[in-house]
């Protein structure tokens, strides 16, 4: 079967991008973006401004970026290197300021980071000085929860995540996947209705790689967060998500919905004609984005 | 993931055995008693006028005691490093994190402060003498001097070095700015201040005995310049030894202090 044959809803053009969005494919159908727990990504562009000696250098990450993710959605961002998937990440959490466009979380506008959006960065941004329930604790503590309540939360989510024989330990004692863990149920901790992932499991070995993907459906599955995932993973995306944005320098070059059964094993799914078939056409959308130029 | 975590507890007298038993330790006692033979046979050799061997230190040592001149010496000696190394780590800590945190005070201040650094203290203390007189002031003012500049690179080092990954995390969980200061910043800035801290109660110690050598007036450093000038080599070394024991045990002291501190930093494990 070849892509042409394939009846995947595909949108090469992004400027026919925003249109294709609004009518969202995917996702779970009749929930607007601007309910709770959605995200609405409009026009955005983001130039980086660097002085370097006399030269002013003007970088161009994003260029008229337009999505939308339904609440409850687990909506992969997928793309080569340096192609600005950080920059939308880092946006949508609040921690940079766009050069324009819009971007709202459960319909209204993000200003700054806010205990609505739970972050997972690719390094997990430990302190080493605390033991594992105690880096959630202070994020806690960093997000307002009360006090009294820091504690139990903490270790909920760390038994979550299943590291409650390691809630005493230092990150320096833990494995990569472990530490990993503890930045999602840090991220989880806070209750967001948003959970943004940039890479989260990119410097983690394939074997513990494809244990986290599988803990991370059964913890979706649980928590029915709306996901926004960054990965330059073709088989993670596909097996994780509802839908797949493929990204090249700085635009969204293609939407995929993955119509693949829930709830899902990996086990399954390899073995499944559908999902081949759809890691062939991403895999083919990702080598035509790699030529595409920027339009600013 | 590990299959299983035990923790176990030693006994207190493992724990100490471990702590006094030691190769390490067999070395460091093997190292001390080298460098004692050879000053007693060199010594032996050339004679208490020379070069006073360990065994006429320790009469030189009973005499200074029942001398009596001892114990205030010292006190004066140690209230002046006390003094002096407060003040330069207060100073040290608060413009080493300034510049850390902000990069025009860097900018605008790392001319002064390098320059600080590499100036020999010791050429300045006789102005210190000039302008403030023989008095306390300028004695702390040279601890301060001697001390202060390492206390300062060390926390902008520490400071500037924080794995920028960590405020970044912080701020996506909502922590203000004071927080992301107070609770991620300079945490994670400890270690370096706590090495640039105990630099700089060594050199406090030296800071204290060149200004007091300088004014062969008082401490420690009087005392040593009297007993040279009488050609007491034996008396000398006992105060350089006094001297290089309070150093010890100051550098010791930040130790201490800084086990408890960054207890939680390292993770209290029995194995490291
Ligand atoms: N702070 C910054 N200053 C200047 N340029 C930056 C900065 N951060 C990222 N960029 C540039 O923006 C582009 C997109 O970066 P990023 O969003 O991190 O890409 P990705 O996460 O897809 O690898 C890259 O070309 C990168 O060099
Ligand atoms: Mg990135």
């Amino acid at each position: 079967m070849t892509g042409e044959h394939s009846p995947v809803q595909v949108a090469v053009d992004s400027a026919a991008m925003g249109s294709a969005s609004a009518s969202s494919p995917g996702g779970v159908p009749g929930r607007s973006a601007a309910l709770p727990g959605g995200i609405e990504v409009t026009g955005l562009s983001k130039t980086y401004r660097r002085v370097v000696g006399r030269e002013i250098s003007l970088t161009a990450a994003l260029a008229d970026v337009s999505f939308t993710v339904a609440p409850q959605e687990f909506v992969s961002v997928i793309g080569p290197s340096g192609c600005g998937k950080s920059t939308i990440m880092k946006i949508l959490a609040g921690l940079l300021d766009p050069s324009s466009g819009s971007v709202k979380v459960s319909g209204k506008p993000v200003e700054g980071p806010g205990p609505d959006r739970g972050c997972v960065f690719q390094f997990p941004g430990l302190m080493p000085w605390k033991t594992v329930v105690d880096n959630v604790v202070i994020a806690l503590e960093f997000a307002g929860v009360p006090k009294r309540e820091r504690r139990r939360r903490a270790e909920e989510y760390v038994d979550l995540v299943g590291l409650d024989e390691f809630k005493r330990h230092h990150p320096g004692e833990l494995s990569g996947g472990m530490q990993q863990r503890v930045g999602i149920a840090r991220a989880l901790a806070i209750e967001p209705v948003v959970l943004l992932m940039d890479e989260p499991f990119g410097a983690l070995d394939a074997l513990s790689r494809t244990r986290m993907q599988d803990e991370l459906l059964r913890i979706w599955e649980q928590t029915k967060k709306t996901v926004l995932f960054i990965t330059h993973s073709i088989e993670e995306a596909v097996v994780l998500s509802d839908r797949v944005l493929v990204m090249g320098n700085g635009v969204i070059t293609a939407d995929v919905p993955i119509d693949l059964p829930r709830p899902r094993s990996r086990h399954r799914l390899l073995s499944d004609p559908r999902t081949l078939e759809l890691m062939r056409d991403l895999e083919r959308l990702i080598g035509h984005s790699d030529d595409h130029e920027p339009e600013a | 993931m590990a299959i299983a975590v035990e923790r176990r507890q030693m006994s207190r007298r493992d724990a100490l055995r471990r702590k006094l038993f030691s190769k390490e330790r067999a070395l460091q006692v093997a190292l001390v008693v080298v460098v004692l033979g050879v000053w007693q046979y060199v010594g032996k050799k050339e004679g208490d006028f020379f070069l006073a061997p360990p065994t006429s230190v320790v009469g030189a040592f009973t005499e200074v005691l029942s001398g009596g001149k001892l114990w205030d010496a010292v006190s004066s000696t140690l209230v002046g490093i006390a003094i002096g190394f407060v003040l330069a780590a207060v100073i040290g800590v608060a413009v080493g994190t300034l510049m850390g945190t902000s990069r025009s005070a860097a900018t605008a201040l790392n001319p002064v402060i390098s320059a600080g650094y590499v100036i020999p203290e010791a050429a300045i203390v006789p102005l210190l003498i000039i302008w403030f007189g023989l008095d306390m002031t300028p004695r702390i003012i040279s601890v301060v001097l001697f001390a202060v500049f390492e206390i300062i690179l060390s926390t902008y080092a520490g400071v500037k070095n924080v794995d920028a990954v960590l405020p970044q995390v912080a701020r996506s969980f909502g922590a203000s700015r004071a927080q992301v200061f107070r609770k991620v910043t300079c945490v994670a800035a400890l270690p370096y201040i706590f090495a640039g801290l105990r630099m700089g109660a060594a050199r406090a110690v030296k800071g204290m005995v060149i200004a007091e050598l300088l004014f062969a007036a008082t401490g420690v450093g009087g005392a040593i310049q009297d007993a040279a000038n009488a050609y007491q080599t034996g008396k000398v070394m006992v105060y350089v030894i006094v001297i290089t024991l309070i150093g010890v045990g100051f550098a010791g002291l930040m130790q201490l202090i800084e086990r408890t501190w960054l207890r939680s930093w390292h993770g209290d494990h029995a194995e490291r």
